[in-house]
């Protein structure tokens, strides 16, 4: 996998960590996994299973 | 062909969208394997819409055009989409949309997010996931 740097432009390979492709560092030395970490991270919503229902 | 030589692979990678930067990333099939996409699921996790479109080019260099999978402008923060099977209703282009996708070495599937102006940016740990069987092949 690559990803585009917002830096410079250009296309950069992606690290497999624990079955997770993420950012490293672009060959213009920019930090990709230090930008992943600056911006807010997109929580999902997660409802609840449990119920409400009182039974008897 | 021999289902016990195909394996069903997840490609999930963490995806960062930053302030009015435009985002590519690329699913490039290794020299020595072929591929079928299953799927994919891309997410748009800043705070304003981007544009999303995905395509599927002959070579890594993006030179040969071969299918226009998906694409749809504005689609909200937070928000994913779903190929094949798209959670979206509204009237948006979707371009050639097989059951699946042959792909042999070099096939790149390219994932891009437009610029989308002014924002705090966001990221997701799997922004987009591409589902896939894939097999060695002789060279």
């Amino acid at each position: 996998m690559q990803e585009s740097c917002p830096y410079c432009g250009k296309m950069t390979d992606m690290e497999l960590k624990e079955g997770v492709w993420k950012s490293k560092t672009c060959d213009c030395g920019k930090d990709l996994a230090a930008l992943a970490k600056s911006v807010p991270e997109l929580v999902d919503a997660k409802p609840s299973y449990k119920s409400k229902e009182v039974l008897p | 062909m021999d289902p016990s030589k195909w394996k069903v692979k997840h490609d999930i990678t963490s995806l960062t969208l930053v302030n009015a930067t435009a985002k590519n990333i690329l699913h490039t099939v290794p020299v020595g394997e072929q591929q079928i996409l299953i799927g994919w699921k891309m997410t748009n996790p800043d705070d304003v819409t981007r544009n999303m479109t995905v395509q599927l080019f002959k070579e890594a260099a993006k030179t040969n055009l071969l299918k226009v999978l998906f694409t749809e402008a504005n689609v909200a923060a937070s928000q994913r989409r779903q190929w094949p099977q798209g959670e979206n209703t509204s009237s948006v282009a979707k371009d050639a949309r097989p059951p699946s996708m042959w792909m042999t070495a070099g096939t790149t599937i390219s994932f891009d997010w437009d610029s989308g102006g002014a924002s705090t940016g966001g990221t997701d740990a799997d922004g987009l996931v591409v589902e896939y069987l894939t097999t060695k092949v002789r060279s």
